[in-house]
């Protein structure tokens, strides 16, 4: 008799999931399935609109992350127009992106991720939450991370006119300039996010590296997949959240490919599943091989610990002290155990708040030429940023007149949709046994992938003509009576 | 040689010159070419496009009502 033990809806992530785990007759885990019930459709509204108008629609595919699709959204418009930014223009594009990424992994870690470490995977629901995590943190870390956010986010505010849904990317520069008053404004929030992404990896090391059961946790088999990893990296291949080529390394560190983002289809295919609406795309070469890691399987992986893998190293001298002592604490590169983008995603904080400290530094920051009018006529562009969940890629298609005949988004979380199937699958197999699985447990299996900071409501685009609807009818005792599809 | 009009009101710069660059490699040199349109920033941006791409802007006039009707000369 099969027993289903299903996680609906799953919690502490952007947009809506569900966990179905199928038992066998003794207990155990027979199979663990992560779907995505949502859609969103952006790809096909797109179709028809002005192409110039996308990084404006794309923003609104979420409220988490409207900057990275804002700024993708940007990229391809440039590339679609064949115009070149001004360098006042790069610089005001990076220090937004920069910024968002500071505000943006502050949030998981102290509102999504963390609670699981500070409360305890197995602490009450009640308290296993940002509530929880202030209680334990006390008031004044708790005001402090409130405040850093909200300066970061006025920060955003001064560049890109709004906190979320950014109105500054336009097709060749930015709508405003940055006066030159602002300068001192810039830094010193920069200065003070340097320290803070210090004492938040100062709190993560005594939270959990201190602690012995966290770190066998986050080393041991139960979280750990050996894939490819992917990642936008600079001329020296060090980590580049705004620009550069991709590069793709192997499960054993090897650099497989690095393509310009104008290539990736060449290298990235997209398999579909009927039972989700997520899509799962994969390295043409090795190929689609289903949802198993190693070097004859296509899956890959993004976001910061995969960004770290793919890398050589980070820009900027505090962020790669620490990189150097993550790698060492886990015995070299690549990390495969998924746990790990808790402390990659920290590092990268930091890394991103130095690099706002660099480019408000930059004389062309405020610099009034912002933008560059030398239009070609437009037929197709790809824009490629780091998004805080992953790679993000805007590919569209227009006329001559610049209307969209076609677009096609990867978004963040796709790049570890097969990932995190594998992830939830392995920590259920796992973690339950003998057909017990209390709510610690369950938790447990959510960390899983709440360590990738998945973003759902960003994910789920595709719109292949009929709803890849199945209904499957299940008797009292959970023995399936029978299965309809949408044909 | 006729005047082709562009109205490109309800746009929000650079959507104007946008149409004007596609517009341009359209028709030959020496068409005249009306643009209307309503953003603040219109007249700027279609005197420093015209300068970079070799094009005559023979006038850009105030409507009122922050409407501008541009002339130009490809």
């Amino acid at each position: 008799m099969t027993r289903l033990i299903t996680i609906d809806p799953i919690t502490r992530l952007e947009g809506h999931g569900k966990i179905s785990i199928f038992l066998d007759e003794g207990g155990a885990v027979e199979k663990a399935v992560f779907q995505v019930p949502e859609l969103r459709g952006f790809e096909a509204f797109a179709i028809g609109r002005p192409a110039e108008e996308m990084p404006q629609i794309t923003s609104r595919i979420c409220g988490v992350c409207p900057t990275a699709h804002h700024l993708a959204g940007t990229k391809a418009v440039d590339d679609l127009y064949g115009v070149t930014p001004p360098p006042a223009a790069v610089a005001i594009r990076e220090l937004v992106n920069a910024a968002f990424f500071v505000e943006d992994h502050a949030l998981h870690f102290y509102f999504l991720g963390g609670p699981d470490f500070v409360m305890g995977p197995a602490a009450l629901a009640a308290t296993r939450n940002i509530l929880g995590v202030v209680g334990a943190v006390g008031d004044e870390v708790a005001g402090k991370v409130i405040d850093m956010r909200r300066r970061v986010r006025e920060i955003i505010t001064l560049c890109a006119g709004k906190p979320i849904h950014p109105v500054l990317g336009l097709p060749g520069g930015v709508a405003k300039a940055i006066p030159r008053r602002e300068r001192e404004r810039i830094a010193q929030v920069s200065r003070d996010a340097v320290e803070f992404s210090q004492f938040t990896l100062d709190l993560f090391t005594k939270v959990v590296l201190d602690n012995k059961t966290y770190l066998e946790l986050a080393t041991s088999n139960t979280y750990y997949h050996e894939t490819y990893y992917m990642g936008l990296v600079d001329e020296h291949n060090r980590v580049n959240v705004y620009d550069g080529d991709v590069r793709v390394v192997d499960p054993e560190g090897n650099e497989r490919v690095k393509f310009k983002p104008r290539d990736y289809a060449t290298y990235i295919g997209e398999h579909v599943e009927e039972w989700t609406y997520i899509k799962f795309p994969y390295l043409r070469e090795p190929g689609w091989k289903g949802f198993v890691g190693g070097l004859q399987s296509g899956v890959y992986r993004v976001a910061p610990l995969a960004r770290l893998n793919a890398a050589e190293g980070m820009a900027t001298p505090l962020a790669q002290a620490e990189y150097e002592k993550m790698y060492k604490t886990f015995g070299g590169k690549p990390i495969h155990h998924t746990l790990a983008n808790h402390w990659a995603r920290l590092i990268e904080m930091l890394y991103c708040a130095e690099r706002m400290v660099e480019l408000v530094g930059q004389p062309e920051l405020t610099d009034p030429n912002i933008r560059n009018t030398e239009f070609a006529v437009p037929k197709e562009g790809v824009g490629i940023v780091e998004a805080p969940r992953g790679t993000l890629i805007h590919h569209y298609e227009t006329d001559p007149r610049g209307v969209m005949t076609g677009c096609n988004l990867i978004v963040a979380t796709l790049g570890n949709s097969a990932a995190i199937c594998m992830s939830i699958e392995q920590a259920a197999k796992k973690l339950i046994t003998g057909g017990q699985a209390d709510p610690g447990l369950l938790n447990m299996v959510e960390m899983a992938f709440r360590a990738y900071d998945p973003c759902l409501s960003c994910a789920t685009h595709a719109l292949p003509g009929k709803m890849p609807l199945k209904v499957e009818i299940l008797s009292a005792d959970y023995q399936l009576i029978n299965t309809f599809e949408r044909s | 040689m006729a005047t082709e009009v562009l109205d490109c009101y309800g746009m929000k710069c650079p959507q104007p010159v946008l149409k004007m660059a596609i517009l341009a490699r359209k028709f030959p040199t020496g068409t005249m070419v009306e643009v209307f349109a309503d953003c603040p920033q219109f007249p700027a941006d279609i005197k420093k496009w015209c300068a970079k791409q070799g094009k005559v802007l023979l006038a850009c006039n105030d409507l009122g009502s922050g409407k501008f009707k541009a002339q130009v000369q490809l």
